[in-house]
């Protein structure tokens, strides 16, 4: 957590509001983006992202910096998101959109070619078909940024069971995506500095 | 590239769905700091739920469970607590007790004996004290319920004298033991009592007396130390120490003498045996001699039956201050630490006026100083250490050398260094058990017995005369002067028997012409104490004042002539140093130590030989009580 963060937060928690609102802009499109792709939906997106708020504010006193806002953050979001998903369990709403293919398209990145920008929507829709648990994880780790030691604290486990997941997933995008890799090939991921799968 | 690393590469670049238009400011509407909650504690969330006033119910429910769970919990852990060893201060104890103390068999109260012979009774919670009666000496031991004190009462009327039993209450004695010698131990069945017995010098033996029958026995004789006798808890066992050849030797022995068992192969001296409560163990402290140190540790030995079990073993390292008092039934080792902060100190002088001309600057820290003196050319100064004579630089207190004094025992009151510079005399008792004056060459530390004399205690205080060729010194309210090439000593006092009686004569000074030995003859009464400077010539005859001071306190503790001796310099065993003309002027102040220390006091003032400084020794101890459990091995097992 950066000093800023830090400063804010205690202005925060003294009921300031121009630093809550800091706050959130700071950290508004993270929590978006990460609900927006699990939940498929840009209204569902909007009314997560508004409870993992509301419950913010009423619980920011509870905060007491023992790990980085944006992990409680999306802690947060977390736990809203999974209660939206037992209110929703089995109802068509739970069929999500494919938010790639509007965001390949309109951000095209890294993918300069057809075949790359293909890949990628390839990519992303063998991860949203991935168990709920290594979804969450792919989620958290790629798609949010967040290291191993977060990613493990967001969603409750060992920073082990993270690793493990993260081989799981690697094994079945590796099939589903039809690469062939010699076993020389398969090297440890790098996960961030410092880290190792 | 590596397929792998380009699935995270393109994880990593998964682009981020835009944001609802007006979403953030949604957002920022829904921002309620009424919110944020004021944080309210654990105890006032649960006393009130509702977030108003304190509900009564659920105080009471708190105190109930408070009473019922929290209590019997924290009794629980207080007792696995006091299976740890355990060290702490008893800070209510401020009196000192040089030699004696005990705490009571329930460690609420503790009682011992002052330097001014003062029975003193100290609640350990409160520091409320209680003067229990003068005259006290010995050893203090309390009675097995802690309604008693024993101790030996050697004054006051001929029916108190002996080891009494004294009240905890009400102050009132009654006597256990008529003759008791010195008083160690009263058994805790209250039968028995142990005393040390000194027939002569070093002589002691170890008398176990039975107040029944008034029976005597003699456990040991000649222990060749002090044996500090112990009776074991259960009162059926004694140990005690003795010297047998140079080794210390502990000694287990049932009181009915049915069996006795020797504990000799410590390497070390052996002191201050004390009983663990329970009797599985003697606890002691070991003195070792390593190069130029000694070292100076507890120990413990385990006793099974009437057998020691194993060897001993330290428990406690480096307790060279402490000084053990007893070890209470409630499992509590009370001792006393003393910083010491003394040592020998010098001082600038006029040599014409005795005025000082600087303040008092410490040379050497030391503890326990009975000696030194200057070399003849005011260079060095020398003093005993661990068993070495070592010489001092006077300027910067470093120790310049030392020569060995591996063949004395004791070593007394008193120095003085040859104005030739080639010996040092130095009173003492060696190995063999002769005590007397010796003489010990600087050069090649080689040392005589000059003048074998009897006592167990050497304080002769031999003084050179300045041509070097015979030495003065104080014996038994005499003074004598030797002759150093034929060692045979000739009293210059009065006989005894022409004096007053309560007349004392000590510390003896040559004259700076050598013709005369300056010494204090004090006179003692009621109230009163009257002291005076004499100056008797060498050949007897003629006798002269040169000095008189009286008072209620110790009027002259000590002194010393300046070399041209028409000065003296003198110390009341206080923290002034005083100065005199000795043609009968008025005595006045030169020092003060009042900053060394709140019981600091100077004494043994030296005027060096060059007239231009004046050395002295300090004596500051400042004591603390502590009490130590629980630090046994067995009993830390016993806690794992």
């Amino acid at each position: 957590m950066n000093s800023r963060t830090r400063r804010l937060l205690k202005r925060a928690q003294k009921a300031d509001t121009n630093a809550a609102s800091e706050l959130l802009r700071l950290h508004y499109a993270d929590v978006y983006s990460y609900l927006r792709r699990l939940c498929g939906s840009q209204p569902d997106a909007d009314d997560l992202t508004q409870q993992t708020f509301l419950k913010v504010w009423s619980s920011l006193d509870h905060f007491k910096g023992r790990s980085k806002f944006s992990t409680w953050l999306h802690r947060i979001a977390y736990n809203c998101y999974i209660d939206w998903q037992r209110r929703n369990a089995g109802s068509a709403l739970n069929l999500p959109d494919q938010w790639w293919l509007q965001c390949v398209d309109d951000n095209p990145g890294p993918f300069s070619n057809l075949a790359e920008r293909h890949l990628a929507r390839q990519l992303y829709e063998a991860v949203d078909q991935l168990d709920e648990d290594k979804k969450q994880t792919v989620h958290l780790h790629y798609y949010q940024g967040l290291s191993l030691r977060e990613t493990a604290k967001v969603l409750g486990v060992a920073t082990s069971t993270v690793k493990y997941r993260l081989r799981e997933v690697f094994k079945t995008l590796r099939v589903k995506l039809g690469f062939r890799e010699t076993r020389s090939q398969q090297q440890r991921i790098s996960i961030a500095e410092g880290e190792s799968l | 590239m590596n397929m792998q690393k380009k699935i995270e590469q393109y994880l990593r670049a998964a682009p981020k769905p835009p944001v609802s238009d007006g979403l953030l400011e949604r957002l920022q509407a829904d921002i309620s700091l009424g919110a944020v909650k004021t944080h309210r504690s654990s105890l006032r969330r649960w006393l009130a739920p509702a977030g108003r006033s304190v509900s009564p119910w659920r105080v009471a429910a708190a105190v109930a469970i408070a009473v019922a769970v929290l209590l019997p919990l924290g009794y629980g852990a207080t007792k696995l607590i006091r299976r740890f060893a355990a060290i702490s201060q008893l800070p209510t104890i401020t009196v000192d007790f040089p030699e004696s103390g005990a705490l009571s068999p329930d460690g609420r109260h503790f009682a011992g004996i002052t330097w001014n012979t003062e029975l003193v009774v100290i609640d350990t919670s409160t520091g409320e004290q209680r003067n229990l009666g003068g005259n006290s000496f010995g050893g203090v031991v309390w009675s097995a319920d802690g309604r008693e004190i024993a101790v030996e009462k050697r004054g006051g009327d001929e029916e108190q004298r002996g080891v009494v039993a004294v009240s905890l209450e009400t102050g009132e004695t009654r006597r256990l033991l008529r003759d008791p010698h010195f008083f160690e131990d009263w058994s805790q069945d209250g039968k028995l009592i142990l005393s040390v017995q000194r027939t002569a010098g070093t002589v002691y033996s170890v008398i176990l007396s039975n107040l029944d029958s008034t029976e005597r026995t003699v456990l040991a004789e000649d222990t060749g130390c002090w044996p500090s006798p112990r009776f074991s808890p259960r009162g059926d066992r004694v140990s005690y120490v003795t010297e047998e050849a140079g080794h210390s030797v502990l000694h287990l022995q049932e009181v009915d003498g049915t069996s006795h068992t020797k504990y000799s192969d410590f390497p070390g001296a052996i002191t201050q045996p004390i009983w663990s409560p329970d009797g599985s163990h003697i606890v002691f402290t070991g003195a070792q001699r390593g190069i130029n140190v000694q070292f100076k540790d507890l120990w413990a030995v385990q006793v099974q039956g009437n057998q020691f079990a194993g060897v001993p073993i330290p428990v406690v390292p480096n307790v060279e201050q402490i000084a053990c008092y007893n070890w209470s039934r409630n499992g509590q080792l009370v001792y006393r630490i003393g910083f010491r902060l003394g040592g020998i100190f010098t001082m600038p002088v006029d040599p014409r006026t005795g005025q000082a001309t600087g303040s008092p600057r410490q040379l050497v820290r030391r503890s326990n100083l009975n000696s030194f003196c200057w070399s003849p050319d005011g260079g060095q100064v020398a003093t005993t250490q661990g068993g070495e004579m070592i010489f001092i630089s006077a300027s910067s207190g470093e120790t310049i050398r030392g020569l060995s004094l591996s063949g004395i025992k004791n070593i007394g009151r008193g120095m003085s260094w040859s104005p030739d510079g080639r010996e040092i005399a130095f009173c003492g008792i060696d190995n063999a058990k002769r005590a007397g004056v010796f003489l010990i060459a600087v050069e090649s530390g080689d040392v005589r017995l000059l003048v074998p004399l009897e006592g167990a205690i050497a304080n002769y205080d031999p003084t050179w005369s300045p041509d070097s060729k015979a030495i003065a010194y104080a014996r038994k309210n005499n003074v004598y002067v030797v002759n150093v090439e034929d060692g045979t000593p000739r009293r210059i006092t009065a006989p005894p028997e022409e004096r007053d009686p309560n007349v004392y004569v000590t510390r003896p000074v040559f004259s700076p012409d050598g013709r005369s030995v300056a010494y204090i003859a004090g006179q003692r009464t009621r109230g009163n104490r009257m002291e005076r400077i004499l100056m008797t010539t060498i050949d007897g005859q003629g006798t002269k004042e040169i000095f008189r001071k009286e008072g209620r306190e110790t009027p002259i503790n000590i002194f010393d002539l300046s070399p041209d001796g028409r000065h003296m310099v003198y110390t009341r065993g206080n923290k002034r140093i005083l100065c005199a003309p000795t043609d009968g002027g008025k005595a006045f102040r030169i020092g003060s130590i009042s900053d060394v220390g709140k019981d600091a006091w100077a004494w043994m003032p030296k005027w060096s030989p060059r007239g231009d400084a004046i050395a002295f020794a300090v004596t500051c101890e400042e004591y603390q009580y502590w009490v130590m459990e629980n630090f046994l091995p067995a009993a830390k097992a016993a806690a794992q």
